[in-house]
């Protein structure tokens, strides 16, 4: 087992142990629908593409592709994000 | 709400072109600039920031070599500006603010809730009386006064209720039916008293509760009569009288009674015809100062039909203004007579309802003899009404004999 990896476990053990969130313990995005015309997703890096038909999302372990029609952001600040549209499908890639 | 604010600080509409736009909206939220409203067609993003942000932008757009255009301004701030030039629509708004909120602190509207005897007359009477009337300063109304007022001038109110909403007063009367108008005052009396009857007839049934019985069933009595005296001689054990009780005499009594009725009606009247001749005119009303856009119509007769309906904002604020539409209907006055049956059934009809209001009262009638009989061009109902009725005027004794009275409480 190599050093990152052994460092992973140990994290994940840690992590589980004391029942930390996901999201802070593992850098997981939280993600949040309201019916499939919204979209919340917080815990993010980064805004890698945004089209009206699709936005992709960089997160700490993936990214998040959200693809749709009428995408739009509605805001954009370092802690939330809330998109906008007729979603279509969310893909983690 | 988040709208609200940023429109009350002012934002502005930017385009972001180049090669890496995504990277411009990364670089602004690691620096803490918050985007809002991003619409991209793929090559470029328009978004929304506010005006503070759009100064702190001048790095990020170097370091990620984008192009910024601004769009548009919005907000407060930026609508300001514009409305320097209006310095008289931006006063009269003021002073439009300002006369409503005045306007909010008196009251424009009462509404009465009573379903008793007390008329909304009499009960608007009694507000005027106690400072509470239409254009009264609201928080100067002291309710819980008002309403205690309210209930010990009239005993027969059980329940009363005042409440402001807005510019509206609701008053809310609950009376009980069981007290008398009249007796309100000398329910609660206990000033000795003798019952004196009010009408000439036969007594049919006396219920003494308190005094003494001067009649007793089947006399004739007169009004003036006494039926039940107050005045109670107390005797010595050789029947010469010791002295005299004084109380508050207290019976039920029922006579049969006469009563005379008579109504007449002439068969030849007149009537009102309306020649479908009509004038509209629009009024106004400012608290008690009113307007309205013509003057009174060359009609000789007319009737006035006023629709008058006060302005309110929202539901409970109403303001000391009336407008409606006033109507000018003239008529003229065409002789038309009655058939003699027309002017029979016509009098029957006031026969009934006189019974019927006899009865509403607890009046029964126990024989009826009313003719119809015509004089000239009139018809007269005549008769009689024989009649069984309650009876007592209550009357205070005034004189009292000076034998060592005893009065009973």
């Amino acid at each position: 087992m190599g050093k990152t990896k052994l460092f992973e476990h140990a994290k994940n053990k840690v992590s589980d142990t004391l029942k930390l969130p996901k999201d802070l313990a593992k850098g997981e995005a939280l993600i949040g629908l309201t019916g499939r015309e919204e979209v919340y997703i917080e815990n993010y890096k980064g805004i890698l593409e945004c089209t009206p038909s699709s936005v992709v999302i960089a997160t700490g372990r993936c990214r998040v592709q959200i693809t749709g029609k009428d995408l739009k952001v509605d805001y954009y600040t370092n802690d939330e994000m809330k998109i906008e549209g007729l979603l279509h499908q969310i893909t983690f890639m | 709400m988040v709208g609200l604010i940023r429109s009350f600080r002012g934002y502005v509409r930017i385009r972001v072109d180049g090669v890496s736009p995504q990277r411009f909206l990364n670089l602004c939220s690691v620096h803490d600039i918050s985007l809002w409203d991003i619409v991209s067609d793929g090559n470029c993003y328009e978004l929304n920031l506010s005006v503070s942000d759009f100064f702190r932008l001048r790095p990020i757009v170097k370091k990620t070599k984008t192009k910024v255009v601004l769009l548009g301004k919005r907000g407060l701030p930026f609508r300001m500006q514009k409305w320097k030039k209006r310095k008289v629509f931006i006063l009269c708004s003021f002073l439009c603010v300002i006369g409503l909120y005045a306007v909010s602190l008196f009251i424009w509207d009462i509404r009465l809730v009573d379903e008793g005897r007390l008329t909304d007359e009499m009960l608007l009477q009694f507000l005027q009386e106690n400072g509470i009337y239409y254009g009264s300063y609201r928080d100067g109304i002291d309710i819980d006064a008002a309403e205690k007022k309210l209930r010990d001038e009239y005993p027969f109110i059980i329940w009363t209720s005042f409440k402001v909403e807005g510019t509206r007063l609701f008053v809310y009367v609950k009376e009980n039916e069981q007290i008398k108008w009249n007796d309100t005052a000398q329910e609660d009396s206990k000033e000795p008293g003798s019952l004196y009857a009010t009408v000439d007839g036969t007594v049919v049934s006396i219920v003494t509760r308190n005094g003494l019985p001067k009649v007793k069933i089947g006399d004739a009595v007169k009004k003036g009569d006494v039926l039940v005296d107050g005045e109670i001689p107390v005797y010595n054990d050789d029947e010469t009288i010791r002295e005299y009780m004084y109380v508050r005499s207290d019976a039920d009594i029922r006579l049969e009674t006469e009563l005379k009725y008579h109504k007449e009606i002439p068969l030849d009247y007149e009537k009102k015809v309306y020649t479908g001749n009509e004038k509209k005119t629009y009024y106004f009303r400012v608290h008690n100062n009113s307007f309205s856009t013509a003057g009174i119509p060359g009609f000789s007769e007319y009737d006035i039909v006023t629709d008058l309906q006060q302005a309110k904002l929202m539901n409970d604020f109403y303001l000391p203004l009336y407008f409606g539409r006033i109507t000018y209907r003239e008529y003229q006055m065409e002789a038309i007579s009655y058939t003699e049956s027309e002017g029979k059934s016509l009098l029957n009809y006031e026969f009934e309802k006189f019974c019927k209001t006899l009865q509403q009262k607890g009046v029964q009638i126990v024989e009826k003899d009313v003719k119809i009989e015509k004089n000239g061009r009139t018809l007269h109902a005549n008769g009689k009404i024989l009649v069984e009725m309650s009876d007592g005027d209550n009357k205070p004794i005034t004189e009292r004999k000076q034998t060592g009275e005893t009065e009973i409480e």
